[in-house]
């Protein structure tokens, strides 16, 4: 799935340089085309100093032209061979016991192809970073077999090097952080000329040119996890498995980081399989091909297969109101109303979503915040 | 791209093209490594060579290379701090058939250039010796002195040579016992067991028979090439003249490498005292002076008959002292003795260059090829197998043969536990311990078998009275420490880091 050239010209059109400056990169990306991804990265550079310099965003010289000559020679060269959905990695009833018996994953299914994202969420402690380890050839199998689709009879370091794991705390990185990239990218085999123009991209795609000359303890711990991804997507893993990878980020990184993760994943350059790990289930439930729910080793919930076995609607809401007059508003046979201490929870086999927020209208009662949750993982926690 | 700081630009620029095209041997800081070995080899080279200037004073060497051994040691601690930063295979990075034997090399080269630089105030130290001092011309200075405190001092020198009257015999087949001759005849017998004196008669020679040194054909072999005149007799009596001792320096090995040798006091004798005529006594004053200047150190060993001012003491502790020889001789031996270090001391300066390389190079391998705890671990499990079999030893009295075989045990035991590491797919701690010192032990496994072989040879030679060829056994230790590498780099990419990869990637338990 590529951003099209049409689609990046309407975000410049309605002033939405940030989103399309990134998009331009990964359409360059994807032609493959070593001067126009230069190019590329000069006409971005232009846009972030400039960004940066001047509070009130006013564009470099010359940027609209060059962004259409930059798109017109994108759409022109098109993209690489697209290798998307490909079957990636399939895990068979695999399950985990640790020796000390404190906890033990029950057996799971699950499959990613290329540029698929699947989604693992849970409670802290219930099994998701135990069975991301497993996927990622860390732990041993008690039970259960994975099979890594694109290797033939692999070895467990070819399986590590095919395999990119991001754990919630990074380890600590040394030296400056543009060789830690510089390093990641020619164990890869890009070497030279390319091994730069690679890094050069990677920073200006994450916008961490500035920070290139910094050390790991001169960021934030929301930086490092940025440069963390950097490094590992030049490193071109097949699948990419990333453990809470949104735990450090702020709101808006977090949005920006899912977003270009799964752009990247479904690029030409190097569609790759993701599997992440979140507590931020509305953010992970957006960009997720599919999300399995864990709760004490259980897989209890996966969806698009246990979708057809949900029978009622759910949402979830914030208001000022008082329980009583929501109960009396709907009926007490109708719903079942749960409060959580913030948002009050409707679970209802006879009414929809719709019916309820404009029951709720209808009624003026105020609501500051509602979501749909009938088919997210949220309704189980 | 970060610059380092002393790091010239060509350095910098070799170093921002290994890092884009060879991760590898960027990752190995090797050339880093060498440029700071070779410039900090440089300036200590400057500085001792004006440190070394005089040859003739007592060396320092010792405290040179345990200060040097320090400096070198933080350097390559500071090594393996920046080892710890980047690692291909930790990274699971792109790995080509011969890249463990490349790291290998490149720790080894690194590691050699570290020590060498230990060995350079000592090679500096040498050289300055032998810019200060030739071989003859030492030489010739002993002779020169000798020879000068001979004519000076004619009239202290004893001129009667001792005599000596030796029987040769066959020691295995001589039955009769030599009865020690009584307290004063021994006496006399010391000054020539041929003129023997019993109270006012003097006996003829085949009645002292007490009075002859006995000896051997082998012994009188050895007296006939040390002899400075002799009288044959017959064929089984000999008379040994020696002269008095002229020579009042004499330095050890001082003309192992020169045309011209040292005197021996027969010939100062020939050629100084036996025509003596009496010398120009100023000029060879000043002669005696130019020579003490040249070669006499400021200070002295504590030699209590130099430093005596017994007017009864002999006639060459009174020479030495006359004229400043000890002083001289010390400075002369400081000299000889730097000058011939390199020269004598070789095989051992190459194996412990070697071997203290080699030993770091491995465990620097292991450390880059395995876990930080397993490294640890191993070291460990090697110390306490250390302090478990000294203890088997001693409480079982066990010998040589014991200690070799203990280690060719654990040898095999390592080298199990390594292999079974194909048969798993799982990381145990057990099997890395067990692989780390398989690879250690690897290159001193031919050593082992070697000194078994030849102590049990040893004790058999003994017990069989059979004569032991040393040079031939110093041949096979040699070609066993040369095997022993030569099994190590053969089995490095094969098996050793095969069986690293399989046992690093696998999963945890």
């Amino acid at each position: 799935m590529n951003t099209s050239a049409a689609e990046i010209s309407s975000y410049l059109k309605h002033g939405d340089y940030s989103v399309a400056v990134r998009r331009t990169l990964d359409l360059c990306l994807d032609s493959g085309n070593d001067p126009l991804i230069e190019k590329a990265i000069s006409w971005s550079r232009r846009y972030h100093e400039t960004e940066k310099a001047d509070p009130e965003k006013i564009l470099p010289a010359n940027f609209m032209e060059e962004a259409e000559n930059i798109l017109q020679q994108a759409s022109a060269i098109g993209s690489g061979s697209n290798d998307q959905d490909k079957q990636l990695i399939s895990a068979e009833n695999i399950s985990k016991k640790y020796n000390n018996g404190s906890f033990s994953l029950k057996p799971i299914n699950l499959s990613v192809n290329t540029g698929h994202v699947l989604g693992v969420v849970g409670e802290n402690g219930n099994g998701k970073t135990t069975l991301l380890r497993c996927l990622a050839g860390q732990l041993g199998l008690n039970n259960g077999v994975i099979k890594y689709h694109l290797l033939k009879n692999p070895d467990a370091y070819a399986i590590k090097n095919h395999i990119a794991f991001i754990p919630q705390r990074i380890p600590k990185w040394y030296g400056m952080l543009k060789d830690n990239l510089h390093f990641s990218a020619a164990i890869a085999g890009i070497s030279g000329d390319k091994n730069d123009l690679m890094v050069n991209f990677m920073l200006e795609r994450l916008n961490l040119g500035s920070y290139a000359q910094l050390t790991w303890d001169q960021i934030s711990s929301g930086y490092r996890t940025r440069f963390e991804i950097a490094r590992i997507l030049l490193q071109k893993p097949r699948l990419l498995i990333l453990d809470e990878p949104l735990a450090n980020l702020d709101i808006n990184a977090q949005q920006t980081i899912l977003t270009d993760l799964i752009f990247m994943a479904k690029g030409a350059h190097n569609p790759m399989g993701i599997i992440l790990s979140s507590q931020q289930l509305h953010e992970v439930e957006k960009v997720a091909d599919s999300v399995i729910f864990i709760k004490q080793g259980n897989c209890i919930y996966k969806s698009n297969d246990d979708e057809g076995k949900i029978t009622s609607n759910a949402v979830e809401f914030e208001t000022k109101a008082d329980r009583d007059s929501i109960i009396s508003l709907f009926g007490e046979t109708n719903i079942e109303l749960q409060f959580n201490g913030g948002f009050y929870t409707i679970i209802s086999a006879a009414l929809s979503s719709q019916e309820i927020i404009a029951k709720m209208i209808d009624a003026k009662i105020s609501v500051t915040y509602f979501r749909d949750i009938t088919y997210s993982t949220k309704r189980f926690f | 791209m970060s610059k380092r700081p002393f790091v010239p630009s060509f350095l910098q620029n070799i170093d921002d093209k290994l890092l884009r095209n060879k991760p590898g041997t960027w990752a190995s800081r090797a050339h880093l490594v060498i440029y700071f070995a070779a410039a900090f080899a440089l300036l200590l080279f400057v500085f001792c060579y004006f440190v070394f200037f005089d040859a003739r004073q007592y060396s320092s060497i010792t405290s040179w290379n345990v200060f040097i051994g320090l400096v070198v040691f933080i350097g390559f601690i500071f090594w393996l701090i920046f080892l710890l930063r980047f690692n291909v295979f930790k990274r699971y990075g792109n790995w080509s058939v011969m890249d463990g034997l490349r790291d290998f090399a490149l720790y080894f080269i690194s590691i050699a250039a570290m020590v060498a630089v230990c060995f350079i105030p000592s090679a500096v130290e040498t050289m300055r010796a032998n810019q200060q001092f030739g071989n003859e011309e030492i030489v010739k200075d002993i002779n020169e002195l000798n020879i000068n405190a001979c004519k000076l001092e004619y009239n202290l020198l004893p001129l009667e040579w001792r005599v000596d009257s030796c029987k040769i015999v066959d020691k295995k087949e001589m039955a009769i016992e030599v009865q020690p001759p009584s307290p004063d005849v021994a006496m006399e017998a010391t000054i020539d067991t041929v003129i023997v004196k019993s109270g006012e008669k003097t006996e003829p020679i085949e009645k002292a028979a007490y009075a002859y040194t006995y000896l051997d054909t082998a012994e009188l072999r050895n007296k006939l090439e040390s002899a400075d005149s002799l009288l044959k007799i017959n064929d089984s009596l000999y008379v040994f003249y020696e002269c008095p001792n002229y020579r009042f320096i004499s330095s050890y090995n001082a003309d192992d490498y020169s045309a011209v040798k040292i005197l021996s006091s027969a010939r100062i004798y020939n050629s100084a005292i036996k025509n003596y005529q009496k010398p120009d006594r100023t000029s060879l004053l000043k002669r005696m002076q130019e020579l003490k200047t040249k070669y006499a150190v400021n200070s002295t060993y504590n030699y209590a008959d130099y430093n005596s001012t017994d007017p009864n003491a002999s006639y060459d502790v009174k020479i030495s002292r006359k004229y400043d020889l000890g002083r001289i001789s010390n400075g002369i031996d400081n000299a000889v003795r730097k000058k011939q270090a390199w020269i004598n001391d070789w095989p051992i300066y190459i194996r412990i260059f070697y071997y203290i390389t080699l030993l770091l190079c491995m465990l620097v391998f292991i450390f880059r090829h395995s876990t930080a705890k397993t490294f640890f671990l191993s070291v460990l499990a090697a110390v306490l197998l250390i302090i478990i079999s000294g203890l088997v030893m001693v409480v079982t009295r066990g010998e040589e043969v014991s200690i070799y075989s203990f280690m060719i045990l654990y040898y095999a035991v390592f080298a199990a536990l390594a292999l079974s590491i194909f048969k798993t797919n799982i990381r145990r701690a057990i099997q890395g311990i067990g692989l780390n010192l398989f690879l250690f032990v690897t290159p001193f496994i031919p050593l082992i078998f070697v000194a078994l072989n030849e102590t049990k040879r040893y004790t058999y030679e003994l017990n069989n009275y059979e004569v032991r060829d040393t040079e031939q056994t110093a041949l096979y230790y040699l070609i066993a420490e040369i095997a022993g590498s030569l099994i190590l780099v053969i089995l490095i990419q094969p098996l050793f880091i095969k069986l690293y990869r399989k046992w690093y990637s696998a999963p945890e338990e």
